[in-house]
């Protein structure tokens, strides 16, 4: 028996020996994989690149264009499209009929949360790769921390409570995320914005080629943003400190005139901070709609339904203007640049046909120009206008209400505020203080930033929404925010909590 | 080797040749009841000298010595030895002896006394294979067994199967594992020449697969190849040839009933009349005539070699099979030439060597079998009959179509006829095929080597290595060529792919047997390691100055714009550590258990290697007191196991996350594009197997000595089946393939056998049959169905799988009757009195408005039918009246159902089958088969619907055999030992209520009759002769 074993023994250690854990371990031919892709700048720089991408998006589950959407939900657009069915989720954030699956929640939250993915990537990989010039590694860095905070920022507005997550999720840690206290992203937003502020390779001016990347200018801008959403006034002073260094840069300044804000040959001009990028010659098509083109759907939803005639493109009827701006804006001078009287250019001999809930007043802002309608693939998906994000005059308007808020400094809250009226002609305000000051700042940032997407927020952070929108269907303590979409409560069978009273 | 081998044919050649000494004759009889017995083996021991027993249970054998020793054996019986001294008469009973029945069993990495398996095992043999026409190994599987679903894809010549252990596994692949002589076989199971294989063990409860671990969840089939014979020289020649035609062909209507429908769907449109005098257009062409070849001849023929003596023992052959398909005359065809060697050798009385090698070559060309898409049948059933097969009208030669279109030709030159009614795809037929060039071919080597070494009694270490080497290919050519003014190629383009897949196994075991008084003991003990890898190229040029595949060549000189390449490569490893226990007291009290370990490169790192374990435990009640020297029942064993085992066909790095591009950004102020890169979907290192544990219980009997019983039940779960995971949002990017859905088969099988000779008559019976019911459990969190197949451009859904109902069923509209009147339609109201289909008119369907919302609409849809069978089963009879013997096999389902869709309804002019003539044309004339209109309105026909569905069971003749056997004497004159001669017909007759070509349809449109390419009928000669 003992000698049976023995044989046994050897038999089985010359077997095992001759076979090792390393026979299973596989390398594909063909394909990269995540785990072994990303080694060089080259590389990461893809990697970072992607991160960038989703800025752009506009066809996550759906058209769900953040600009357009919050021109909707505000007073200063309606949904529009060619009838109610069209968009049912733009014309539930529109009259507040939102519910867990009705609306544009799932889109959104997909986007900030790829956004935040690929952040988290390039943040993992920046600091895995060994060998990278830390002049990359840290510029990377500062751009991967600017855009996380820019996709929580956007998540953190539209639902408040949300999952925080700053690294890329293992398989275990798939469906154990829960919703943190809004206070906590807000926390991590502005560190990673100081950690960026604070990179020394972060530049704060661009040659021609890199203009769309992120700077220390737009950094500070929406950091200044982020302290002001925050409502806390005693913190005014830092939001003020950060406006103030973009202001003092003198790398910004207001373009002279209004009316060449939006102009094609003004993005990434003097009054840009901070602008999305958008290209009209990548030649995108139906086939790759869902995030994958260039182009900014937007353009193509504001235009005017079948439009024939001088300058304008043809458009989707979507966002008309409501009556309430228009008349809010009669007689300022920006709403030559701002509205499309639809009316007057019927008198002029165009046609188009009336969209849902028309006023014939549309967006001029973001109006599809026959002119920059794109040769190649489907113009429809390839509109290249630049989406302003942040621009001068927002940051003076900013400052002014930083000013305003700390109660400190009125007369200079006043004056950044004059100056953005001065560029249209319009008389200075004479000095004022608190709510009459803040009315006006608010009043003057209706004005000056019409249909660009920032209503809807400065309503809410204000409580001014009620109000406002009360009419629309808005209803306070719930249509702060978005719901959170059904399909994650599912997915983490409860682990993720609805918002109150959806 | 190859002179030692020589050496032993022509010494054996001479031992059974020289004339000898001594002639002993005598009877062999049943001890039972004294009957002769035929068929008796006589052999003179240690020496390749043999006879056997003739009908009258005579026989007579010529001796070297009077040292000689006689062994007479019959299978069932006990075998008895005389020594011949100086007898010349030796007159023998033989007596029923039910262990001896106990053949053995080949098991995984061994083998194991029939009597004593503790698992589901079902064996079949060569006998059961003699002289039946099998071209593949799915087809001898095919109702031979209990327990498994065989479906043929098509009767296409070289076609594969479906093959089901226990009904289908896994939404993913639920094909079983082959594994012949110890080298698992991947693909192209086609290689095996049937007339090799020795025998066929389907491994169907965990315990039996369970030592094949990760690979075994779909059942295991071994085959082992026929070895060397222990004595002399046999050679062994075996052919036939047989002519085959299409069973049956569809009604179709004929040229003048074709233009009155269409005139009548037309203007029930409000359309025009299309025809204007039907009948001056006769019967116009019958497309399936044109399509059908009939009388495609078939054959094969093999010559075998198998010789032996004490130490060494060979197996040569070689086979030749060529088959021409009943559907088309040159474009369905299949040829094989397989060769194989196999020996085994004594090297020392402590090691031996073997090997088995097979070289196969295969050559096929075919057509689509089942598409509504194009293929010859499809086109047949669909094109209108007016259409003549050539154009000879001279005017319409001399229009448009003809004259500034490369249209096709036949050999003499005449144009092949356009459609001008029916559009798409459906194309002339011939035409069509007339254009399709190319063909497919494969050259394969599989062997296997192995060593063993027993230092001590009973203890053998044994190692082996394994290859399946195969290269595979083909090459297309596309000629400039007009159909119809969809179909039109304007640029030649050639085509041809080169691969080549290597795979090998080295196997390593440790045996130990002992028996102790009544304790008997077996252990096994191996690892083993395989690597699986291959890749291909392809390459395809446009535009070269030929017009024929026969001059076509990659090498003509084009431009690079003209020349398109692909390339692919596959690789994957597994490596395993096993071992088996079996023991039993007395031969009593049965157990076994296994244990296996495997890991492969296709599992993720969290789980690189799995366990699968199994134990089963056995009561051979008989050997019991109270049941010994029982006249009923001879035999009876009781058994039952459990285990666990898996599939590893889960695709290589799926638990891995690529990378993939187009994550553009553009920058800059002249928008410079930047290529982006992220991940494609987020890792799952936690990827595996789909696990299946199944419990199963059985018996097995032999009851009046003749009857013999196997009884089984099974259930199998399968979980961990891979899915694309839905994960949260907030992830950020898409969910992996995981392990998450499941799924249940359970079932019952029953196999039975009976065998009694009355005087010259012997007659043997044997039948299966099994149930099986299949539900799927679980898809996952997030879906509660997948969508299957699809019908026409519409993509109508045809197939679902959903929870709670079994995989793949049919899935449509229900309808109850049709609509006589505008009083039924007004009738016809949901709850607000509103009319539940406002766009019937009389004579369209009504649906049922299953959900009861008031309307018709999708989420009326449900379950119509269900493709897969609840019985198969099979049967043979096997009848012998002296010289002569009668075999009948059958086969059949039962409980299934076919979807007709033959008729491409998107195409409104596209023909019809004559059930049409009775169709809706007023008040009482049909309730089945609705009102012809061009537009249907109603949906009648463009909705998957019970219309389609029809009964699928049916009961087929698989093979009928008269044979003639020489008598020995007769044949031992002209120097046979053995000659049958005999006629045999395959499918001679299917039962079945089914209306299409054939109810039998597989492949990937299982269940659904696109236009399939049935089996044919088969009508053949043959012999078989062993000198």
């Amino acid at each position: 028996m003992k000698k049976i074993l023995s044989y046994i023994g050897l038999f089985i250690v010359l077997i095992i020996s001759s076979c090792g854990v390393d026979f299973l371990e596989l390398e594909p031919r063909g394909q990269t994989l995540e785990t072994n892709f990303y080694q060089t700048e080259e590389d990461l720089f893809g990697a970072l690149v992607a991160a960038y991408d989703v800025l752009q998006w506009g066809g996550t589950n759906g058209w769900t264009m953040k600009l357009g959407l919050l021109n909707a939900a505000s007073d200063d657009c309606y949904a529009g499209g060619s009838d109610a069915s069209d968009q049912p989720n733009w014309v539930a954030f529109d009259n507040f009929s939102l519910d867990p699956f009705l609306g544009p929640q799932k889109g959104l939250w997909d986007k900030g949360y790829t956004g935040i993915y690929r952040c988290n990537l390039v943040l993992e990989k920046l600091e895995e790769i060994e060998g990278l010039s830390s002049t990359f590694k840290n510029r990377s860095a500062a751009e991967a921390k600017f855009l996380r905070a820019f996709y929580y920022f956007d998540l953190v507005r539209f639902f408040e409570n949300i999952p925080l997550i700053t690294n890329t999720l293992g398989a275990d840690e798939i469906l154990t995320q829960v919703q943190t206290s809004s206070s906590n992203v807000y926390d991590q937003i502005e560190a990673d914005l100081r950690d960026a502020i604070a990179t020394f390779e972060l530049p704060s001016t661009l040659p021609p080629a890199e203009q769309g990347r992120i700077t220390k200018g737009a950094a500070r801008a929406l950091l200044g943003k982020v302290i002001l959403y925050r409502n806390d006034d005693s913190r005014m002073g830092e939001a003020i400190a950060q406006f103030e260094e973009v202001i003092n840069s003198g790398l910004y300044a207001l373009e002279p005139n209004f009316g060449d804000i939006f102009k094609s040959e003004n993005e990434f001009g003097q009054e840009s901070i901070f602008e999305i990028n958008y290209s009209g010659n990548q030649r995108g098509g139906w086939g790759n709609f869902a995030n994958g083109t260039e182009g900014n759907y937007d353009v193509q939803f504001f235009g005017m339904r079948d439009y024939v005639g001088p300058t304008y493109a043809n458009g989707w009827s979507f966002c008309p203007v409501t009556e309430k701006l228009a008349e809010a804006m009669q007689g300022d001078p920006r709403y030559l640049f701002t509205i499309v009287d639809g009316n007057l250019l019927k008198n002029q001999g165009a046609s188009y046909t009336e969209g849902y809930q028309n006023t014939d007043y549309f967006i001029l802002k973001y109006a599809p120009l026959q002119d920059e309608k794109a040769t190649d693939g489907e113009p429809a998906l390839n509109w290249g206008t630049n989406v302003r994000e942040i621009r001068f005059a927002d940051v003076l308007l900013m400052t002014a209400e930083a000013y305003a808020r700390a109660g400190t400094d009125n007369a200079t809250a006043t004056s950044y505020m004059n100056q953005v009226r001065a560029r249209v002609g319009l008389q200075p305000y004479p000095p004022s203080s608190g709510e009459d000051l803040l009315n006006r700042i608010f009043q003057e940032r209706q004005m000056e930033l019409a249909t660009e997407g920032h209503r809807f927020f400065d309503l809410v952070r204000s409580g001014r929404a009620t109000t406002e929108l009360g009419d629309q269907g808005f209803t306070a303590g719930k249509n702060e925010v978005l719901p959170i979409p059904q399909l994650e409560i599912d997915l983490t069978e409860g682990n993720l909590v609805q918002n109150p009273n959806y | 080797m190859r002179q030692h081998f020589m050496l032993t044919l022509l010494l054996s050649f001479f031992a059974l040749h020289l004339s000898a000494q001594r002639t002993i004759k005598g009877q062999v009889t049943d001890a039972d009841n004294s009957s002769p017995m035929i068929g008796v083996t006589i052999l003179e021991k240690n020496t390749g000298n043999g006879s056997i027993t003739d009908i009258d249970g005579n026989y007579s054998i010529t001796v070297s010595d009077e040292n000689a020793v006689l062994i007479f054996s019959y299978i069932g019986y006990s075998s008895q030895e005389f020594s011949v001294a100086a007898q010349t008469q030796i007159n023998v009973s033989l007596s029923y002896d039910v262990s001896s029945l106990d053949e053995v069993v080949v098991v995984g990495y061994g083998t194991q006394k029939k009597s004593v398996v503790t698992g589901a095992i079902s064996k079949i043999t060569n006998e059961d294979l003699e002289d039946m026409p099998l071209l593949r190994l799915e087809n001898t599987l095919q109702g031979r067994t209990s327990g498994v679903r065989v479906v043929s894809g098509s009767g296409q010549p070289g076609e594969g199967a479906t093959v089901r252990i226990r009904g289908t596994g896994t939404i993913g692949n639920a094909d079983p594992l082959y594994v012949v002589d110890g080298v698992p076989i991947g693909g192209g199971i086609d290689y095996l020449n049937q007339n090799d294989i020795e025998s066929i063990e389907v491994l169907k409860d965990a315990a039996s697969a369970s030592i094949y671990g990760a690979r075994a969840a779909n059942g295991v089939v071994l085959v082992t190849t026929k070895k060397g014979a222990d004595n002399g020289l046999k050679v062994n020649y075996n052919s036939y040839y047989g002519v085959q035609d299409p069973t049956r062909k569809l009604a179709l209507l004929n040229a003048t009933e074709y233009a009155t429908l269409m005139n009548e769907s037309s203007v029930a449109a409000g359309g025009s009349v299309l025809f204007e005098d039907p009948q001056s257009l006769g019967e116009g062409t019958d497309w399936q005539d044109a399509v059908f070849n009939d009388r495609a001849p078939m054959q094969e023929h093999q010559l075998s070699i198998s010789a032996g003596n004490e130490t060494s023992k060979y197996y040569v052959s070689f086979g030749y099979f060529d088959q021409y398909g009943i559907v088309s005359e040159d474009d369905s065809r299949y040829r094989r030439f397989t060769t194989r060697f196999n020996s085994d050798h004594n090297i020392s009385k402590r090691i031996k060597f073997g090997n088995t090698v097979a070289y196969t070559r295969t050559r096929s060309n075919g057509v689509s079998t089942n598409s509504e898409y194009g293929s010859p049948l499809g086109r047949a059933i669909n094109l209108d009959p007016i259409t003549p097969i050539l154009e000879t009208d001279s005017t319409t030669l001399a229009g448009n179509i003809f004259t500034n279109n490369p249209v096709v030709t036949n050999a003499d030159g005449v144009p092949y006829g356009i459609s001008p009614y029916v559009t798409s795809e459906v194309l002339n037929p011939l035409a069509a095929l007339e254009v399709q060039q190319g063909y497919g071919w494969s050259d394969k080597v599989v062997a296997n080597s192995f060593v063993s070494y027993e230092p001590i009694e009973g203890l053998t270490f044994r190692s082996s290595i394994g290859v399946d080497l195969a290269f595979w290919g083909g090459e297309g050519f596309t000629p400039v060529h007009y159909l119809n003014a969809a179909n039109r190629v304007d640029i030649n383009s050639y085509n041809r792919s080169q691969n080549r897949g290597l795979f090998w196994n080295w196997e390593n075991t440790v045996a130990y047997s002992k028996r102790i008084n009544n304790h008997s003991f077996q252990a096994v003990l191996g690892t083993t390691a395989q690597k699986n890898n291959g890749e291909g190229i392809g390459g395809t040029i446009q535009n070269i100055p030929v017009n024929n595949i026969d001059d076509a060549s990659l090498s003509f000189a084009t431009t690079p714009e003209s020349q398109v390449y692909y390339g692919f490569e596959y690789f994957g490893t597994l490596a395993s550590y096993f071992g088996r226990v079996n023991y039993n007291y007395a031969e009593k009290y049965l157990m076994t258990a296994t244990w296996r370990v495997d890991g492969s490169s296709n599992f993720g790192r969290n789980y690189k290697f799995g366990n699968f374990p199994s134990v089963s435990l056995g009561w051979v009640v008989t050997e019991e007191n109270f049941l010994s020297r029982n006249p009923i029942v001879n035999f009876l064993k009781l058994r039952g196991s459990y285990g666990v085992t898996g599939n590893d066909q889960i695709g290589a790095f799926l638990y891995a996350s690529t990378v993939g591009g187009g994550r553009n950004y553009t920058f800059g102020t002249d928008d410079n594009l930047v290529n982006g890169t992220s991940p494609n979907a987020i890792a799952n290192p936690d990827l595996r197997w789909e696990e299946t544990t199944q419990t199963n219980f059985g018996l097995d009997a032999k009851l009046f000595k003749r009857i013999s019983l196997t009884f089984d039940w099974f259930d199998k779960t399968t979980n961990g089946m891979l899915l694309g995971i839905a994960v949260p949002g907030y992830v950020g990017n898409g969910g992996p393939i995981g392990n998450i859905a499941s799924m249940r088969n359970t079932g019952y099988e029953i196999e039975l056998g009976y065998a009694k000779s009355f005087g010259n008559f012997d007659l043997d019976i044997s039948g299966n049959a099994s149930f099986v019911e299949n539900e799927v459990i679980d898809l996952g969190n997030d879906k509660d169905f997948l969508t299957g197949q699809t019908f026409s451009p519409q993509g109508l859904e045809i197939t679902r799988t959903s929870v709670g109902l079994p995989i793949g069923y049919f899935f449509g509209y229900q309808t109850d009757g049709i609509f006589q009147n505008q009083a039924e339609i007004d009738a016809y109201v949901n709850e607000e009195g509103e009319l539940v289909q406002p766009n019937a008119s009389p004579g369209d369907f009504k649906f049922v408005d299953s959900n009861n919302n008031g309307q018709i609409d999708p989420d009326d849809r449900g379950v119509i039918g269900d493709p897969t069978p609840s019985w198969t089963y099979g049967f043979n009879i096997k009848l012998g009246y002296k010289a002569f013997d009668l075999v009948i096999f059958g086969q059949g389902v039962a409980g299934n159902d076919v979807f007709k869709a033959t008729r491409r309804f998107d195409l409104q002019m596209a023909n019809m089958t004559a059930d049409a003539l009775d169709r809706w044309t007023g008040e009482g004339t049909s309730n089945t088969y609705p009102r012809l209109v061009m537009n249907d309105p109603n949906q009648n026909f463009s909705r998957s619907s019970d219309f389609y569905i029809e009964d699928g069971s049916f009961l087929r003749l698989k093979n009928v055999q008269l044979g003639f056997n020489m008598p020995r004497n007769a044949a031992s004159k002209i120097g046979i030992d053995n000659l049958r001669i005999y006629v045999a017909a395959n499918n001679l007759l299917t039962f079945t209520k089914y209306s299409g070509f054939d109810p039998e349809i597989g492949g990937g449109s299982y269940g659904v009759d696109r236009g399939f390419y049935p089996q044919p009928r088969t009508f053949m000669v043959g012999l078989n002769g062993t000198f």
